[in-house]
């Protein structure tokens, strides 16, 4: 057995018994690879490609060359953001396509996200962490609350954290919803989840959160991929900011926050620890295939009321039509299912 | 020029180079480029991948540094970056070439020294625990090599694992006890041999 103070000494010796290569002299050779600034050139970028046979990517240049001077003749500001100037992005689980440029497109945030979101299926905080390697990343509750609900897409490739608006988060357009955080960790390199278009006047814009690379979009919309018997959804989204950890997750953050506002809640990162309310029964809900928009999410919660404590709840079922919601409720003691709205166990 | 800008400290240097003062910047490139590049060279394990990442990382800085609060530490933020960079390089040549984890630690450190036997004979301790650092997976040996190899403050640790500062005491503690019982069962795994 080697002692532990014997490892540590000898751990505390290593750097100067070890000799690194020699550094090369970046500083001398700044003037040769820094942009200037108010060109914004974007540095080179190994995962940024475009994978198109020889003629296609023929075809493709000249199209982007068209695109750029077609945004110049717009008289778009010089000292814009550094702007995307690529046909599409692969982030892990994640493509960033633009599918035009200077169309109609005005901004409007979306009134509905849509129908069915394919968010998969709900899950607790305490589930989510044992999908995961490590503890659930969300922003910091001080910014913008909890999430009321978290939801799982096939073990765990896709996690949703829904949150309702409040004073730092606007609703995004009519919709009822503050924000939605998608933490996105496909199970191989190649697997697309989603595909996310952009188009409109405002080109993807480059930025930087806490170090690591990013894309802010203002429009556009989502394609979830299909995955097994589930069809191919698009959808309308809100102001996007979507980023990668550097390692195989990305994330995917939906709001109608200003890029900036976007920025600092995505950097506040940390593991997600929940209230006592929200700890013991995980925000579980359930949505049916008719009532799949987020306005439709938060009135299933707000209907449901709180949970009592002992029970937790299992499915709750919105029924767009009448406007009521039913839920199914399991006690954690007594096993006993109860169909009551907003029912707590009577034991 | 490099003297006076040389000696001038951090924030004076940032905001220059917010400026666009291009001999400012690259006077800060001087003083963190050997940290900038071992922190690389720890990640990606490939000398060429490292250069290649701090110079991504280093244009990246620059077209973002307007955005660098003045009053924050510039050392942090700046391997923030880098090790960001590196792990993308690592990741791009991998899916390139399928090639994973090109060299080991003890060859990068070995192979850079004029004389690797003499390194060997001189520090046999250390090269074992570069041979068992390199057996650990990628999380631990990133870990105890930003404390040991690279000797970075704790704020720098979170930012080249990215993961949060309070959390980096436990990644170290628990890549500690990895490293010991990889080398207590080697050990172990020796004296059944020489019996």
């Amino acid at each position: 057995m080697r002692p532990d103070d014997q490892l540590l000494r000898d751990l505390e010796g290593l750097r100067a018994e070890v000799t690194f290569p020699t550094t090369p002299d970046f500083a001398n050779r700044i003037a040769d690879f820094l942009p200037p600034r108010a060109d914004q050139a974007l540095p080179r970028r190994r995962r940024v490609f475009v994978t198109l046979p020889r003629p296609l990517a023929v075809f493709a240049v000249v199209t982007l060359l068209i695109l750029l001077a077609m945004i110049a003749t717009m008289a778009i500001p010089p000292a814009r953001e550094s702007v995307a100037r690529w046909l599409h992005i692969d982030l892990p689980g994640i493509r960033i396509e633009r599918v035009h440029d200077g169309g109609e497109q005005d901004h409007v945030l979306p009134s509905s996200l849509g129908g069915s979101l394919s968010l998969g299926t709900p899950v607790s905080l305490e589930g989510v962490n044992d999908l995961l390697a490590s503890p659930l990343l969300a922003p910091s509750t001080a910014l913008v609350g909890e999430p009321t609900a978290i939801w799982q897409r096939n073990d765990g490739e896709t996690i949703s954290l829904l949150y309702p608006p409040s004073a730092t988060l606007p609703e995004i357009g009519e919709t009822g919803i503050g924000m939605l955080l998608m933490r996105v960790q496909p199970g191989s390199d190649d697997t697309m989840l989603f595909v996310k278009k952009s188009f409109g006047v405002e080109p993807p814009v480059s930025v930087l959160i806490e170090g690591r690379e990013g894309w802010w979009i203002v429009d556009g919309q989502l394609t979830v991929q299909p995955e097994g018997m589930f069809p191919p959804m698009t959808r309308a989204s809100g102001h996007v900011l979507i980023w990668w950890d550097g390692n195989d997750v990305a994330w995917r953050m939906e709001s109608a926050l200003s890029k900036e506002e976007a920025i600092g809640i995505a950097s506040s990162l940390a593991p997600l620890e929940l209230g006592a309310g929200n700890r013991d029964t995980g925000p579980a809900v359930w949505v049916d295939d008719d009532a799949g928009t987020m306005r439709s999410l938060l009135q299933v919660v707000s209907l449901a009321g709180p949970v009592k404590e002992g029970s937790h709840v299992s499915t709750i079922v919105y029924h767009r039509g009448c406007g009521s919601a039913r839920s199914r409720r399991r006690c954690a003691r007594h096993r006993r299912r109860i169909w009551h709205r907003a029912a707590g166990c009577s034991g | 020029m490099s003297v006076t800008m040389d000696s001038l400290p951090d924030t004076v240097l940032v905001a220059r180079a917010q400026a666009e003062d291009r001999d400012a910047y690259a006077a800060l490139v001087r003083r963190y480029q050997d940290v900038a590049f071992r922190t690389a060279l720890v990640i990606t394990r490939d000398a060429s991948d490292a250069e290649d990442a701090v110079q991504t990382a280093l244009t990246k800085a620059w077209l973002h540094l307007d955005r660098f609060r003045i009053d924050a530490p510039f050392r942090p933020w700046l391997l923030r970056i880098v090790a960001n960079e590196a792990k993308n390089t690592r990741l791009a040549t991998h899916r390139r070439t399928g090639r994973h984890v090109p060299e080991t630690v003890l060859d990068v450190v070995s192979s850079a020294a004029p004389e690797p036997v003499d390194i060997a004979a001189a520090s046999e301790t250390s090269a074992w625990l570069l041979r068992h650092l390199d057996r650990l997976r990628d999380d631990d040996r990133l870990v105890i090599a930003s404390r040991y190899l690279l000797e970075l403050s704790e704020e720098e640790m979170a930012n080249v694992l990215g993961c949060a500062r309070g959390t980096v005491k436990s990644r170290l503690s628990r890549a500690m006890t990895r490293l010991r019982d990889q080398i207590d069962m080697d050990q172990r795994d020796r004296r059944e041999v020489a019996r």
